[in-house]
Order: structure tokens, then C-alpha cells, then sequence
């Protein structure tokens, strides 16, 4: 089978660069200093690469497989977490996070509650709405995030523009530095979770791309299971990126890359879709902190590496 | 008691009446027709059937109100067949008939190889054998109609609503659609609603007709006992001046006809 | 069909060039203006008059203990960095923060400290950069909290630091001081800043104190309200800020109209100032200022240190400052002399002689040479103000 292809081969490729991920970096790591159980050795692999390494894959292949749920689900090849609010409002959440309170674990979880609450405003302002179409939940998305931008600039105007507003625009710039081993579990696990759960619901999410009344008359409660995919979508996509800040281009390029490449969306393209993801922000990460002096944000490189790759795929399919 | 009852049903848009005070009945293994021009309130007819749309009036099913219905249980009783399906994406054409079996399937269930195979065969049921593999979007407008009736068919649904089925079929498949449905309903209790483009297949397909006319019934007919000339009068409100002939085809079976007379010129020229 | 792809492609061109272009421009690195005519790093470090194991609470509360006095110390901000030169631990430092090329300060005083590996910045630490140096002690502002935290688990003492205002840079002073072993130079430099506000103190006991506004960085319009740091050296060096009834913990935004209805007698512009002492008295909108019709206008001189914060240095922005408003009682050359006297003891070199040096050989920081104003210079505009 041709996925099954593709998926082996993006496994693969993603493997590499986790082992690749494992051994590059600022500090000269030695693979015998390591086995020969030089504790500095030890600590700085697992406290700083592995926990780096592990958002990294992870973290893309969240990004990935929500992008795809996301853009099934609105029927919008541009759909993204931003289409209902999940990235302003986490962009907002942590701004608040950075001017309240102090400590990494505090932004991280406002910036969680940020997009959850984001995400909930508009699917009660939607549901007053009682057609209950997509075109609703898009246009509540709309209007929150053009609340959430407020919010997030009148944040950024009370901030101390050094210090805070430079930690606000920095976060929402995104990067996997200063990670730590410590703060991943919760965020790691509900993630892998949510996506254990993705995968669960891919037949739902295939029926609700359809026409809402043809749905219905399928026997999908389209409110309730609209509501379920995109809460789990959502809590994916955030554990994720309250971590990390915003990663731009990842939710939306990995899918159309799977889709692209195998041109069906079966449970594998779905996963394809995640290990491209995984492959893109790791690959983009290793690039951000090897290529300069200074650490860069690594939404630069998964543009960087993102855009040829897709103009390639649709010259490929042009031709 | 019969097997489906509307009564009183009324429905439109925002407020604006489309469908006004539609009552009709049919009995189990019943193939009922409705006829009318564009903008007669067809199409609105059938999604406040299938409950699709806000309405008032009721519509039983043997002794289940349809309106209190949750789409599963809806779905297990009901089967619709818009007049085009809303899949945009790149699925197989199996993937497409394998939705049919959700009512059946709890949340995170996938289906069965049973289903898979029952899926299989009802494609090849209605001319699609060989095709299960093939994108859904590659397949001809008139292809993925008969693949969606595939997908009616095994859902195990005891009354379907279709949506002029045959606008998008060529001249055989249109024949082999009303007779898979007709063999479908021999299983009874089954029963089905079929809004038609074509009346020629109206009148030789269905048990019963109805004429909807700005959104109200304007008669109903049995095109195999009724006399042709109050067919023809019922049928001229719809289409104009028409007439009716019989035909008899080599196998001896009788055909009817319906013609154009001939009516006053129109002049399409509308520039001064 | 065929033709929007075409579109489609050339777009997408398009914008994976502009992505291109922009990352170009941020992995362009500070090109570092090291020069090797600075002075040689200061003299005796005051090695030795600690007995180690030492621990110290830092200004984030932590205890930290040093085992050994350290010989590779990190610093991971200017301030801090300027500290351990001052201490003389110049030659200790084996990597420094970002950006280390815009202070003059370094290459006047430690040149060798520009070659450093750098650990990046407050925005975005380099913890493997870091860790790679091995060093024995890092010191971080507290805002890299989260960094200090792993680099303790890989096993480095980290100290945080938080020179906010005059108080706690004493304190950090003390702090730093302790953990290195050089608490008698520390005192040294504490004893300086103490004895010239002593000496300011009884100079400018009862003389008249002067409405003065300072201008940040940033534009004329944005000031220091009576929380900040600023606001006490304007007071310091006896003037009154005309900013005082702003309480912003930073810099705020002011309009045209509130300067003029506060009138200051003086306006005093930051040390990097991003526009020049000609722009403000040129400034249409202030011509009724009292500072501007009087003429007084002067940039905080930043030559070796930005004076108007709380660097190691910082009394001299007071010093310069109480000669600006009260010539009479603080004159020119006595606090030319104080400011030449410090940088002799703590970093080695002469102001007097760099400053000169600057001037000619522009620029020490780039892209602000034209907001530089020498001190010198400055004196000699008021004097001439003075004799017209």
C-alpha cells in the first residue's frame, strides 16, 4: 500500500531526526561519556536534549494530526487553530500568564486556560445560533480572536517593555528552548491522550466533512460530535502549544502535505499527517539552535523548510 | 393505521412560508412520487420529512414520531439521498458506502468485515462492482449518486427520502435506479418518497403520485388506475398543455407517455 | 487551471524569498566593535579573603553555596558583567551575554571580554551554550529564573541577581562581592558611591532644587515617573523630577501637552537616546519650554556606561548631573576629576583620554553616534550658552 509506504519512510525520517536531535546542540555531548555514566553528561541529555527532542517530535505531530481534524472538519483548506481562537487565546492567556504571575509553569497553564477559554466562548456564542452550521463557529472564531487581540494589546500595553513585553512577543514568536523534563508530563500526557482519542474519532470526523443534513441523516448528533472533535482537537493543540508558544505553519502544512502524498484521508493519512508534522518542527528546531550563535525562533524554520516543500508538492501535482 | 402519516405540515425560511398545510399518507411497499415545478417546495418538503428543517405538523412513522427522534434512531428508520452529496474530500468509494452503517456502530466502533463485504456488494448492486477502491471525487456526477444510493440501501432504513435521484443519471441508470428501489421495497414493511425531475418515470415507476404546487398539494394520482384525462388535467396545472399516450413496448408491458402540446410562441428575445 | 497554479506558485516564490530575506537578518550577529586599544583588564582582584565553602541568599531568595572560589565565572547581564570588571574578575569571565559589542564600557576596560562566548540574552538563554562552558558560577538576572533552575539541576550554581535601583545593586554589589571572594573590593567600590552622595548631600543641602524632566531612550516623550530608578537620581543630584506624579514602574508615554504644562528648567536626555540634544531644541512644539528657551538641554553622557541606570557606575550620572544643575556648587572639573578618579580604580582606564579617543573615532556603539554628546562638549555648549 502506498501510505503504508509513505507512513514507514516518514517514520523513519522522523527517527533520524530525533537521533540527529539527541546529538546536536551547544554543549560538546559524548556518546562514551554518556554510557560511562559521566553525570554531567547524563543530566544535560536528559534535563535539555531528550525533553527538547520529545516536545519536538511530539509537539509536531500534535500539530500535525489537529491541523488535519481542523480543516476536515470546517471543510477549509486554510482552517487552523487560529479559526476558532485556540492561538489568540493562548497568545493572550500567556501574556497574562507573564504579567500576574512568574515561573514557566504558571505561563504554561494560563496560557492553556487562555485558549480552552477562547475556544469555549466561541462555541457558546455559536450555539446561539440554533442552525448550528460551521459558518457560525467561524464567524464566532472570528470575532474572539479579534477580542483575544485586544485583550493581548492592552496586555502588552500595561507590560514593562523590556522585560515583559519582550517575554510576551518572544513567547508568541514560539521556540523549544528551555524546555524542561520537569513541566512536560502533564502537557505530554493529555496530549498523547487527546490524540489516542483523534484517532479513535477519525470515522466522526470523516462524517461531519459532509453536508450537516446528510450527516445527521447518517445518525451523527453533528452538534454534540462537532463539539467532542473540536474540544479534543483543541486540548491537543494546546497542551502543546502553551509549552512551546505559537508555531506557525505546522497545523497547516503537515495535513496537506499527507493529503497531497497519498491523496485520501484514511486513519493513515491522518498519521502521516503527524509524522510530517514531527518531522517539520523537529527538523526546524535542530536548525534553530545550530544555525547561528543564538538561539532563533523556530517558527522561522518551519516556514523556511514548510514553503518549498508544499510548492514542490503542488508542482508535482500540477505537472 | 398507515405504515407513514404527515399531517399538517408546514415550513419555510426565516419566517417566509414555503410549504403550507401538507397532508398525506402512504402504506407500507408504497413508491410515492412528488411532481411539481422548480420552486414548488419539493426539496423543502423532503428535509422537513427527514426533520432537517424546522416545521410545524407531524410526521408518524408506524408509531414513531419522527420529530422526537435523535439522529441515531432517526437514521436507523430513515434513509435521505440529497439531490447531490456534500463529501468534498478525496475517500474511497467503499469508505463512502461504509458511512451508511454509522447508525449501527457506536461512537469509536469501525465497521465490521461484514459490513465491509455487505458494503461491497451494494455497490456492485447498483453497477458500481470493481469501483470500491476509486476516489469518491473522481467518479461521474451521475456515479456518486449511485454510490450514495449504495450507501441508502444498506443501512437497513425502512422509509427513504430521495431528492430527484435521477437528475444526474443517464438514460439506463435512471431506469436501473427506480428498479432497484422498487425491488428494495418488495422487503416490506419498506416504503419510500422520490421527488422526480422526469415524469415519465413518475408515471411508470410510482404507485402514487403527488402534485405540489407553491408549496400545497394539488392532487394526488395513481397513474395505474386513475383515467388519463383527469391525469392530464392535474398534470397541465404542473407542466402546461400536455396529453397523455400509452405505449406498449415488445414485451408487451404498456407505457405512458406525456406530450407537449402545442402553446402560444414565446419570444425569448428580450432586448426591445 | 494550469494558470493559477502558475499563481499560485509564484506566490508562494515569493514569500519563501521574504522568509529568507528576514531570517537572513535576524542571523546577522552583532558585528562586535572590539578594539584592542582599551586598557588592559584592572589590576589586583582582591583574591582570597573568603573561606570557602561560602553560601549566599540571592535576590531571588535562594541559597546558593560555592564550594570553591570560582575560577570560570558566567555572567548572563551587562550589569552584572560590568560588576565582576570592577571587582576585577575580568579575566575570570569565560562567557558573557549577548550584544556585548554595544558596550563601550567592555572593550574600554576588558577588550579580551568581547571574544567571549556569548549565552545569549534574558529573551532567549543558551542553556547547552552555557553548560558547555563548565563554569563555577553563573550569575543571571532574576528574570532568567527558569534557566537558573536547570542549570542548578545540571549541577551549576547559579546566583540571580536584581539591580533594580540603588538599594538593590548594593545589595548585589555585597551579594556578588561575597560569592567571589572579593568582598574588600566590593566594599571599596560600595565606599565610593557612598561617600560621593555624602559629599553631594552637604553640597546641595538647602540649595534650590530645579524642575527637571529626563526623556528616555525611546523618544522624547516618554519619561520616568517618581517609582524609578531615574526619579532618584534627578533628586539625588538636587533637582525635582517633573515627571514625578507619574507611577508607572517604567517608562511612560507622554503627550506635547503635559510637558509643556510642567515647564521643566532642564531636560535631560537618556544616555542612548535615539535622537540628538538639536532635534529637541529644534522641536517646533517645544518652543516655549522653559529648558529650551534657556538652552538647557543635555544628554546624559554614555561613553563608558549608560549613567542613567543602575550600573556599577551609576553615581556618576549623579555627579555629572549636580554639576549640570547647580555649576555653582558642583563645579565642572571636580566632578570630571570624580569621574576620572572611578574608572582609574575599578576598570583601569582613563576617561578622560578614551572619551577623547571616542570622539574621534566614532562610532563605539553602532547606529548612535549622532545621538552622542561627549562630555566635554556638553560643558563647552553651556558654557558658551552661559557667556551669550
Amino acid at each position: 500500500m502506498r501510505y503504508k509506504l509513505l507512513c514507514a519512510l516518514c517514520s523513519g525520517l522522523l527517527a533520524a531526526l530525533i537521533l540527529l536531535s539527541l546529538f546536536t546542540g551547544k554543549y560538546p555531548l559524548r556518546l562514551e561519556e554518556l554510557l560511562g555514566g559521566n553525570e554531567l553528561h547524563r543530566r544535560v541529555f536528559l534535563n535539555l536534549r531528550a525533553s527538547r527532542t520529545l516536545v519536538g517530535a511530539m509537539g509536531g505531530f500534535a500539530l500535525g494530526v489537529s491541523g488535519f481534524v481542523y480543516q476536515t472538519v470546517f471543510r477549509n483548506p486554510l482552517a487552523s487553530p487560529d479559526i476558532i481562537g485556540v492561538s489568540s487565546g493562548a497568545s493572550a492567556g500567556a501574556a497574562a500568564g507573564i504579567l500576574f504571575f512568574s515561573g514557566a509553569a504558571a505561563v504554561t497553564v494560563s496560557a492553556f486556560l487562555g485558549a480552552l477559554g477562547a475556544v469555549a466562548v466561541v462555541l457558546t456564542l455559536s450555539a446561539l445560533d440554533k442552525t448550528g452550521r460551521n459558518s457560525s463557529i467561524v464567524l464566532a472564531g472570528i470575532a474572539v480572536h479579534a477580542l483575544a487581540q485586544t485583550v493581548l494589546m492592552c496586555l502588552k500595553l500595561t507590560a514593562d517593555p523590556e522585560r515583559e513585553l519582550a517575554s510576551i512577543e518572544y513567547w508568541i514568536m514560539g521556540s523549544l528552548n528551555g524546555v524542561s523534563i520537569h513541566s512536560l508530563g502533564g502537557n505530554l500526557l493529555l496530549c498523547l491522550l487527546c490524540l489516542i482519542g483523534l484517532f479513535l474519532l477519525h470515522r466522526q470526523i470523516i462524517l461531519l466533512s459532509g453536508e450537516e443534513g446528510e450527516a445527521r441523516m447518517l445518525g451523527v448528533s453533528v452538534g454534540k460530535i462537532r463539539l467532542l472533535v473540536l474540544l479534543t482537537a483543541t486540548l491537543t493543540v494546546s497542551s502543546v502549544v502553551s509549552l512551546t508558544g505559537l508555531i506557525s505553519f505546522v497545523g497547516l502544512l503537515a495535513p496537506h502535505g499527507a493529503r497531497l502524498l497519498t491523496k485520501d484521508n484514511r486513519p493513515g493519512t491522518m498519521a502521516l499527517a503527524g509524522l510530517l508534522g514531527g518531522v517539520l518542527l523537529l527538523g526546524a528546531d535542530i536548525l534553530a539552535r545550530s544555525v547561528s550563535a543564538v538561539e532563533l525562533p523556530v517558527s522561522i524554520f518551519t516556514s523556511l523548510l514548510g514553503a518549498p516543500f508544499l510548492i514542490s508538492l503542488i508542482g508535482r501535482r500540477s505537472s | 393505521m398507515h405504515f407513514f402519516t404527515v399531517s399538517n405540515l408546514s415550513a419555510g425560511y426565516g419566517g417566509k412560508p414555503v410549504l403550507e398545510d401538507i397532508s398525506f399518507s402512504l402504506d407500507s411497499g408504497c413508491l410515492l412520487g412528488i411532481l411539481g415545478a422548480n420552486g414548488s417546495g419539493k426539496t423543502t418538503l423532503l428535509k422537513a420529512l427527514c426533520n432537517l428543517l424546522p416545521h410545524k405538523g407531524s410526521c408518524i412513522l408506524e408509531e414513531n414520531v419522527l420529530e422526537k427522534l435523535k439522529p441515531g434512531q432517526m437514521a436507523k428508520l430513515c434513509g435521505y439521498i440529497p439531490q447531490r452529496s456534500g463529501i468534498s474530500l478525496d475517500i474511497s468509494a467503499l469508505d463512502v458506502v461504509l458511512m451508511g452503517f454509522n447508525p449501527h456502530l457506536k461512537l469509536l466502533e469501525r465497521p465490521t468485515q461484514a459490513m465491509k463485504t455487505q458494503a461491497a456488494r451494494a455497490l456492485g448492486l447498483v453497477g458500481l462492482a470493481g469501483k470500491e477502491a476509486l476516489n469518491y471525487q473522481t467518479l461521474s456526477e451521475g456515479q456518486k449518486q449511485l454510490c450514495i444510493l449504495a450507501r441508502t440501501l444498506c443501512t437497513g432504513s425502512r422509509l427513504l427520502f430521495l431528492d430527484e435521484p435521477e437528475s444526474a443519471l443517464d438514460f439506463r441508470f435512471r431506469y436501473r435506479m427506480l428498479e432497484l428501489l422498487q425491488d428494495w421495497l418488495t422487503q416490506a414493511p419498506r416504503a419510500a418518497v422520490v421527488s422526480l425531475h422526469d415524469p415519465f418515470l413518475a408515471l411508470n415507476y410510482c404507485h402514487r403520485l403527488l402534485l405540489l404546487s407553491e408549496g400545497r398539494i394539488l392532487g394526488s394520482l395513481c397513474p395505474k388506475t386513475d383515467p388519463p384525462h383527469r391525469m392530464e388535467e392535474l398534470l397541465s396545472h404542473i407542466y402546461g398543455e400536455i396529453s397523455l399516450a400509452s405505449c406498449t413496448d415488445r414485451s408487451g408491458r404498456k407505457h405512458l407517455v406525456m406530450l407537449k402540446e402545442a402553446s402560444a410562441p414565446i419570444r425569448a428575445n428580450i432586448l426591445p | 487551471m494550469k494558470k493559477r497554479f502558475g499563481a499560485t506558485k509564484l506566490l508562494s516564490l515569493l514569500l519563501v524569498m521574504a522568509m529568507l530575506l528576514s531570517a537572513g537578518a535576524c542571523g546577522k550577529t552583532e558585528g562586535g566593535a572590539s578594539s584592542d586599544t582599551g586598557a588592559s583588564s584592572s589590576g589586583d582582584s582582591g583574591e582570597n579573603d573568603a573561606h570557602y565553602p561560602v553560601t549566599v541568599t540571592d535576590q531571588a531568595g535562594r541559597e546558593v553555596t560555592i564550594a570553591e572560589a570560582p575560577e570560570r565565572l558566567v555572567s548572563g547581564y551587562y550589569i552584572s558583567t560590568s560588576l565582576l570588571i570592577a571587582l576585577g574578575l575580568a579575566e575570570k569571565l569565560v562567557g558573557i551575554e549577548a550584544k556585548a559589542g554595544s558596550r563601550p564600557i567592555y572593550s574600554l576596560s576588558a577588550p579580551a571580554l568581547l571574544e567571549l562566548p556569548n549565552v545569549g540574552s534574558a529573551k532567549e538563554f543558551d542553556l547547552e551554550g552555557c553548560a558547555a562552558l563548565e563554569p563555577d558560577l553563573v550569575i543571571l538576572p532574576i528574570k532568567l529564573k527558569e534557566a537558573a533552575g536547570t542549570l542548578e539541576e545540571l549541577g551549576f550554581p547559579v546566583l540571580l541577581v536584581n539591580p533594580e535601583n540603588q538599594e538593590l545593586l548594593t545589595e548585589t554589589i555585597q551579594i556578588i562581592g561575597k560569592a567571589t571572594g572579593t568582598e574588600s573590593r566590593s566594599q571599596a567600590l560600595l565606599d565610593f558611591t557612598d561617600a560621593q552622595e555624602e559629599r553631594l548631600e552637604g553640597l546641595l543641602s538647602g540649595a534650590e532644587t530645579p524642575n527637571v524632566y529626563l526623556a528616555g531612550n525611546s523618544s522624547l516623550l516618554s519619561t520616568a515617573g517618581s517609582a524609578m530608578y531615574q526619579s532618584d537620581l534627578i533628586s539625588r543630584a538636587g533637582g525635582i523630577n517633573a515627571a514625578a506624579e507619574i507611577e508607572d514602574t517604567y517608562w511612560a508615554e507622554i503627550d506635547y501637552e503635559q510637558l509643556l504644562h510642567w515647564n521643566p528648567e532642564y531636560i535631560i536626555l537618556a544616555s542612548d537616546a535615539d535622537y540628538t540634544v538639536e532635534d529637541v531644541l529644534a522641536d517646533p512644539n517645544l518652543k516655549d519650554c522653559a529648558a529650551v528657551t534657556s538652552g538647557n538641554v543635555y544628554q546624559m553622557p554614555g561613553n563608558a556606561e549608560a549613567w542613567d541606570s543602575p550600573v556599577p557606575g551609576g553615581i556618576l550620572g549623579i555627579v555629572w548631573l549636580s554639576s549640570i544643575l547647580h555649576p555653582d556648587l558642583c563645579p565642572e572639573s571636580d566632578s570630571a576629576s570624580i569621574i576620572e578618579e572611578f574608572y582609574e580604580t575599578f576598570y583601569g582606564f582613563s576617561y578622560s583620554e578614551s572619551h577623547a579617543q571616542s570622539s574621534r573615532n566614532l562610532p563605539l556603539r553602532p547606529g548612535l553616534e549622532s545621538g552622542r554628546y561627549p562630555f566635554v562638549i556638553a560643558y563647552a555648549r553651556q558654557s558658551i550658552r552661559h557667556a551669550v
